[in-house]
């Protein structure tokens, strides 16, 4: 017992550590603390009206809000356990656990400082939660006591979903017994989240199928579903128990409170019983090889053979011949080759005084294909992408009868989703490149096409994202195939132009802290345009897409279940859904201008900081 | 073919490099010796435009480096001490960026092949370079830099972490790019190899330029028969010595 303890104390220290260094890095200015406020508050807001508005809807009718507080819990802990696992695996797998390998340190002990930063982080989401609680508790007409029980619970599922995703992960670990790739593992533990996720799904879908057959499925019905027996057994459900229980007396809510205490007592201990024993050798196992990058060597070797067997001959051939040849003649070769390539290049020179590369097309596309490829290579970042994918696949299918309403209330939670995760692609744009960014200058390789590269490889992902949605919604959702193609035609405004607008603070955040090599926070610095990315498309999305899912879904959908009146009001005016759009597209124009120019002088200063002082440190 | 006069760096108030002239000629071979921060790095920075020298200037073959940058950094290869290489790419893909940012056509990197080979790189071409060793990613670094076949490379401390074939292979390399009339700079801390290879060297210390020459000259200059290591240490203590007194 007295090593359990010193292991935590030991824990608690090395986490007061990591969070000062993580604070000394990003300063917080009054901006950024402003901004932080208000990304905080529309979260709060946007994951607040779609969990209260259905309780709402719903009032008074006891099943349908037991059942709605249910699935909510369900849900949210699912997500959670999501992001949980790939902060995990982020954490303990490919940030600077060795270091801590190295150091005498207990694997005990190193899984209870995981364990205590990854609850911050859940915490913090799990927090999202409360307007929902207040709203229940508040129509269940709950006494004050309720309220404490009720943030006790939240506290202890926060608990409990970090230590099942530490518990996932150390599982994976134990089963994966052949050496294997930090990456591979990040697919694995990727796949493992997202079979979490797709199995709620199907449960949800269970839950409404055997519902009250075809048509007629109301949103008390349908929520109702969630009071069957089976989700009893699902831990993730017992936070909405202790919800109904605290809404209709204290003591069973105070029981299933203690239950999911217990629970993840439990759960921490296996996990440290599993865990500590094999974690040193299985982290220090993991190789940075990547398998995957292997396989595709093979793959390309096989294209070789096929597909570019004649080029590939054609080398060995003159690889023969040049290991034939001798010194003398390939000598000879090499003055000819660059005197006709320095001809060339000389014209090129004349004809565009020196300004341009003759192909400047291909010199963008090969700085994003580069960019791209990191992306997918890289599984935090990969993670970051799956994660609104799993999202979207989620909700999007969703058979409309059920997921109609629902979706209406969901889809500013979408856009979030697709903004603070897929904002991260053109913040890190730069900071990524780490002291790679000397290439560039290094290169003869004009400042704009650098910055159109990052512009496009910023854009590409969510935009993807966004046009499958677009279409998901018209074929699940009977959004009018007009109203698809306006969004869709939206996203082609909106999306580039948020990227235009955050690729300087991207640039002007962008550091290289040699003490941080290794470390995904190299970018830290450029936290604020997160922000910035975040609120912007939000809101302009926002507009449109209220506008025109209000006429677009409204007709399928029972006007009263989710945002009830307010939505009602909007039903009529359609021009609201065209003001949205066309504010957005010219808002969105004028910031892809404004934001191009900014870009590029950002750019220029990050370039001239580096030229004068050698030095990538961040500004910000 | 590179040509440096007056170059000065300031950090701040820090004098990193003080009044450095010289000129290399085509196809020599120069090393660039010098104690731990005696400013080779940041000199090498300047000669290839990284850095803004506070005063000099930088003429490479005839082409002023601040005046006209594009046109005199397609002429110019780096290979820094720490390698500048992309770890999510593959060795391949990695030469196919390098190759677009110096505007070459798409057969330039398969032009690299024999490099590859000559540098027993072929077989893990393919593979990430995130699973490449220290000297590995060295190596596809300066393959990187060897595909826009420069007229002038500049190597910072490239003989670090290389095994000794590469190292061989490395100045085998070196020397026949010389004999093509490349102009080579290499800074080193390895004295034995900068006497084997080099036709001329210069000698840093705390920002200037003490010495430079051939080591025949420098020995007939300092009227020793010493070998390099002797007249290294020789040199850079007196310079010590001078600045105490
Ligand atoms: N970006 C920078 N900002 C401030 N000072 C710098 C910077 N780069 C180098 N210096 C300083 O300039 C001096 C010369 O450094 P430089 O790296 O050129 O030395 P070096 O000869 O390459 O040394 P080594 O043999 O260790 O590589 C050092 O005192 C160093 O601290
Ligand atoms: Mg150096």
């Amino acid at each position: 017992m007295n090593a359990f303890w010193d292991d935590f104390r030991k824990a608690r220290n090395l986490n007061r550590w990591q969070r000062l260094l993580r604070k000394r890095d990003a300063k917080r200015t009054p901006v950024r603390i402003i901004l932080m406020g208000i990304v905080g508050l529309f979260m709060l807001f946007s994951v607040g009206s779609a969990s209260v508005s259905p309780l709402m809807a719903v009032r008074g009718d006891v099943q349908g809000m037991n059942g709605f507080v249910v699935f909510a819990s369900v849900l949210a802990g699912a997500f959670l356990l999501y992001i949980q696992l790939v902060v995990v695996y982020q954490r303990l797998v490919v940030e600077d656990s060795s270091i801590m390998l190295v150091a005498p340190i207990t694997g005990r002990a190193i899984l209870m400082f995981r364990l205590l930063e990854g609850f911050n982080i859940t915490l913090f989401f799990s927090l999202l939660g409360l307007p929902m609680i207040a709203a229940y508790l508040w129509l269940s007409h709950a006494p004050w006591i309720a309220y404490l029980i009720g943030l006790a619970a939240i506290w202890a599922s926060a608990w409990l979903i970090v230590s099942v995703a530490l518990l996932l992960m150390t599982l994976l670990l134990r089963i994966i017994r052949r050496p294997i790739s930090r990456d591979m593992l990040g697919v694995f533990s990727s796949l493992v989240a997202i079979a979490i996720l797709l199995g709620t799904r199907v449960l949800v879908h269970d839950a409404v199928g055997s519902a009250g057959g075809p048509g007629g499925t109301g949103p008390d019905t349908l929520f109702a579903n969630w009071l069957s027996p089976g989700f009893i057994y699902l831990p993730l459900s017992w936070f909405g128990y202790s919800l109904i229980g605290l809404g209709s007396g204290i003591t069973m809510g105070f029981v299933y409170f203690l239950f999911i205490l217990i629970f993840t007592a439990v759960v921490a201990g296996l996990t440290f019983s599993v865990g500590s024993p094999i974690l040193h050798e299985r982290l220090t196992q993991l190789s940075d090889a990547a398998a995957l990058g292997r396989r595709q060597g093979k793959a390309a070797r096989k294209m070789g053979i096929f597909g570019l067997g004649q080029q590939s001959e054609h080398a060995t051939g003159t690889r023969q011949g040049r290991q034939q040849a001798d010194q003398g003649t390939l000598q000879g070769r090499y003055q000819a080759d660059r005197d006709t390539r320095k001809g060339r290049q000389q014209a090129d020179f004349d004809t565009l005084q020196g300004r341009q590369p003759a192909n400047r097309g291909r010199l963008i596309w090969e700085v994003t294909r580069k960019d791209l490829l990191r992306l997918r290579r890289t599984p935090v970042d990969l993670a970051n992408y799956l994660f609104p994918t799993a999202y979207l696949l989620y909700f999007a299918t969703q058979p409309a009868k059920v997921g109609g309403g629902a979706l209406f209330g969901l889809l500013p939670v979408f856009i979030l989703v697709l903004a603070s995760t897929m904002g991260r692609v053109p913040i890190s744009s730069f900071g990524l490149e780490g002291e790679q960014v000397w290439l560039y200058l290094q290169a003869p390789a004009p400042s704009n096409t650098i910055l159109w590269a990052k512009w496009l490889y910023g854009t590409l992902p969510t935009l993807l994202w966004w046009e499958v949605l677009c279409v998901l919604l018209a074929v699940f959702h009977a959004l009018s195939v007009g109203l698809a193609v306006l969004l869709g035609v939206a996203g082609f405004w909106l999306i580039p132009g948020a990227v235009a607008l955050t690729l300087p603070f991207a640039i002007h955040g962008a550091a290289f802290i040699p003490r941080m090599v290794g470390r995904r926070n190299r970018y830290v610095n450029a936290r604020s345009a997160w922000y910035i990315l975040v609120i912007f498309p939000y809101l302009l999305l926002q507009v449109a897409a209220l506008g025109a899912v209000s006429i677009g879904l409204l007709p399928s959908v029972s006007t009263n279940v989710l945002m009830g009146g307010f939505i009602h009001q909007l039903q009529s005016v359609s021009w609201l859904m065209y003001a949205g759009l066309l504010a957005s597209i010219l808002i969105t124009g004028v910031g892809t201008l404004i934001g191009r120019s900014m870009g590029l002088e950002a750019w220029r200063n990050k370039r001239i900081q580096l030229y004068e002082t050698g030095s990538l440190d961040g500004q910000g | 073919m590179l040509e440096a006069t007056g170059l000065r760096k300031e950090f701040g108030h820090k004098v990193a490099v003080e009044d450095v002239s010289f000129t290399l000629n085509k196809g020599e071979l120069f090393g660039f010796l010098g104690p731990n921060g005696a400013g080779k790095t940041t000199t090498i920075r300047m000669l290839v435009g990284l850095l803004r020298p506070t005063r000099g200037e930088i003429q490479v073959a005839g082409v002023d480096l601040q005046r006209r940058p594009m046109e005199a950094k397609r002429r110019l290869g780096y290979v820094p001490d720490r390698p500048m290489v992309h770890d999510k790419l593959t060795g391949r893909e990695f030469l196919r960026f390098m190759a677009s940012l110096y505007d070459l056509p798409a057969r330039a990197v398969d032009e690299a092949d024999h490099w590859l080979e000559q540098f027993d790189l072929t077989e893990s071409a393919d593979d990430l370079i995130s699973t490449y060793s220290h000297g590995m990613k060295q190596k596809i670094g300066l393959i990187g830099q060897l595909i826009h076949e420069p007229e002038v490379l500049l190597l910072d401390e490239p003989t670090v972490g290389l095994d000794p074939k590469s190292a061989r292979t490395l100045r085998n390399v070196l020397n026949g790019l010389c004999a093509k009339g490349v102009t080579v700079l290499i800074s080193t801390h390895l004295l034995p190899i900068a006497e084997m290879m080099c036709h001329r060297v210069g000698i840093m210390d705390r920002g200037r330029l003490i010495a430079i020459g051939s080591i025949a000259e420098l020995q007939e200059r300092y009227h020793t028969e010493s070998n390099l290591e002797d007249l290294f240490l020789r040199l850079t203590e007196a310079a010590e010595g001078e600045r105490r007194t």
